[in-house]
C-alpha cells in the first residue's frame, strides 16, 4: 500500500512540476509592475504567459483619456502615461489574445493600483 | 344768411386751442390687465403638464445582463397621483412600480412612457428590463445611455471593458463584476466577455515536440518507471525475506515441533477428529494452511475454524497470518495438562 501511495505521489509531483505551465490557458499568469507614478500618470509593464495558440495581443488603457491601444506579438508590453480614474489611483487596462485567424481567444481586465 | 358750416368736433377742438385730449383710464387698465392675463395663461399652460410629470430621481441604478438587456431600478419622488415616467426605450419587460408603503402600483406603458397610478405615494420605486441600451457588433457589446441624472452601472460577470467615452466618478470591483458611478449625460461603454467558452475553429496546429510537451510525456513515464523499479525492488526483498522466514520456520518446525503421539499423550482427552487434524499437520512439517485442512477433511469454513480454535485453546497449535491466510502450526512448548 505504501508503495502504491508513493508511486501516486511521485506521478502527481512530476505532473505538477512538468505539466503546470503546459496546462496554463492564455493570460492565466499576468504580472504587472508600476513605476514612475507622480500622482497623475505612471509607467506600467505587463507580462503574461506564452501560449502557442495566441499570435497577437491587444492591450488597452480604458482609464486613460483618450483611451489608448497597443498591439504586440510578444509576451510583455510597457505602457507609458497610464492615468488612473478620477478620484483615485486605480487604472483600468485590458489584454486580449487573438489567434492566427484574428479571433479572440481570451481577454482579461486589469485593475491596477498605480500608487503601489 | 349764409351760415358757415363748422363741424362740432372741430369747433370743440378749436375751442380748446388745438390740444388733443385722450381718455387714458381705459388704456391704462388694458395695459395692466393684458400682460397679467397673458402671464396667467402661460402659467396655466405650464402647470397642466407639470401636474402629471413633476418628479425628481433620487437614485438610478443600472445592471447590464450578460444577454444584452439592462435592468433599471430607480427611486423617484413624485408629486401627482398620475405620474408619467419617461422610460429609456420602448422595449420594456417586467415593469414593476412600488409605492412607498410597499404596495404594487398599476401602470400603463405606452411606447417609451409609463403612466403610474401612485395612489398618493410621494415616492415610488420602478424596476424594469430594457433592451434598447445595448448593441452588439462581432464580439464587442456597446452600452449607450443618455442619463438625466448621475447613476451607477454594474457590468456583467467576466466582462472586459475595452472603451469608455467618459470617465466614471468612481469605480469598484465587486467579486467578478465592475461597478461604475457615472455622471449624467451621454455615455458609451464598449465591452467584451473575457472567457470564450467555445474554442475558435482554427487549422490544426502543427505538432512540435517542445520542452513542455516533452516534459509532459516523459515526466510521467520516468515517474512510472521509477515507481515500478521501487515496487519491483520492494517485492523482491519482501519475497526473499519471506522465503527466508518460511525456510527458517520450516527448519524450526522440523527441528522443534512435537510429533503427534507425544501430543496425544499430553492431551489424552482430545477429540478423535481433532487428533486427525493433528496427525495431518504433523505429517506436513508441523504447519499447514487452514484452507488445506478444509480441503483435506472436507469441512466447511466455520467448522474447521472452530476446530482450529479449539486446538489453540488447548495450546496445541498457534495460528498466524501468512500470505493473507491462516497458518496453523503445532506448538513445540506443549506442556502436560493439569
Amino acid at each position: 500500500m505504501k508503495v502504491i501511495a508513493s508511486l501516486g505521489l511521485l506521478i502527481l509531483m512530476t505532473s505538477v512540476i512538468f505539466g503546470n505551465q503546459a496546462f496554463a490557458e492564455p493570460l492565466d499568469n499576468i504580472k504587472i509592475s508600476v513605476s514612475n507614478y507622480d500622482g497623475d500618470s505612471a509607467t506600467v509593464k505587463i507580462t503574461w504567459n506564452h501560449d502557442d495558440k495566441a499570435t497577437n495581443y491587444k492591450i488597452g488603457c480604458v482609464s486613460c483619456n483618450p483611451n489608448t491601444v497597443h498591439f504586440t506579438t510578444g509576451n510583455s508590453i510597457t505602457f507609458n502615461n497610464v492615468t488612473p480614474f478620477p478620484n483615485g489611483s486605480f487604472a483600468m487596462l485590458y489584454v486580449i489574445t487573438y489567434d492566427s485567424q484574428s479571433e479572440i481567444i481570451s481577454a482579461k481586465q486589469l485593475i491596477v493600483n498605480l500608487n503601489q | 344768411m349764409n351760415p358757415k358750416i363748422v363741424s362740432i368736433q372741430r369747433k370743440e377742438l378749436l375751442q380748446e386751442d388745438g390740444m388733443l385730449f385722450v381718455r387714458t383710464d381705459g388704456i391704462l387698465e388694458t395695459m395692466v390687465k393684458a400682460p397679467l392675463i397673458l402671464a396667467g395663461l402661460i402659467v396655466v399652460a405650464l402647470t397642466i403638464p407639470m401636474q402629471t410629470s413633476f418628479s425628481s430621481t433620487r437614485t438610478l441604478d443600472l445592471i447590464i445582463q450578460s444577454d444584452g438587456s439592462t435592468h433599471i431600478s430607480s427611486h423617484i419622488d413624485v408629486d401627482s397621483s398620475n405620474f408619467e415616467l419617461n422610460l429609456f426605450g420602448s422595449s420594456i419587460d417586467n415593469f414593476i412600480a412600488i409605492g412607498e408603503s410597499g404596495s404594487l402600483l398599476s401602470g400603463d406603458i405606452i411606447d417609451d412612457k409609463a403612466i403610474v397610478d401612485t395612489l398618493g405615494s410621494s415616492s415610488i420605486t420602478v424596476d424594469y428590463d430594457i433592451h434598447d441600451l445595448i448593441s452588439k457588433e462581432g464580439r464587442v457589446w456597446t452600452f449607450s445611455f443618455d442619463s438625466p441624472s448621475n447613476y451607477s452601472l454594474l457590468m456583467p460577470k467576466n466582462s472586459v471593458i475595452i472603451g469608455m467615452s467618459v470617465l466614471p466618478n468612481n469605480m469598484e470591483q465587486i467579486d467578478e463584476q465592475i461597478k461604475l458611478e457615472l455622471f449624467s449625460g451621454p455615455t458609451q461603454i464598449d465591452y467584451i466577455f473575457g472567457i470564450i467558452l467555445e474554442s475558435p475553429t482554427t487549422n490544426q496546429p502543427e505538432y512540435t515536440l517542445d520542452f513542455l510537451t516533452a516534459g509532459l510525456i516523459i515526466g510521467p513515464i520516468i515517474a512510472i518507471s521509477i515507481g515500478a523499479a521501487i515496487l519491483f525492488k520492494k517485492k523482491q526483498s519482501k519475497s526473499s525475506s519471506q522465503v527466508y522466514v518460511a525456510e527458517s520456520s520450516e527448519k524450526q518446525s522440523e527441528s522443534k515441533s512435537l510429533d503427534a503421539d507425544t501430543i496425544f499423550n499430553l492431551r489424552p482427552t482430545m477429540r478423535e477428529d481433532d487428533k486427525e487434524i493433528i496427525k495431518f499437520i504433523s505429517e506436513n512439517g508441523g504447519q499447514v494452511f487452514e484452507s488445506d485442512l478444509r480441503k483435506k477433511f472436507l469441512q466447511p469454513r466455520t467448522t474447521m475454524w472452530r476446530a482450529v480454535k479449539r486446538l489453540e485453546r488447548l495450546d496445541i497449535v498457534e495460528i498466524y497470518k501468512k500470505d493473507l491466510q491462516n497458518m496453523v502450526k503445532l506448538r513445540n512448548d506443549l506442556e502436560e495438562e493439569n
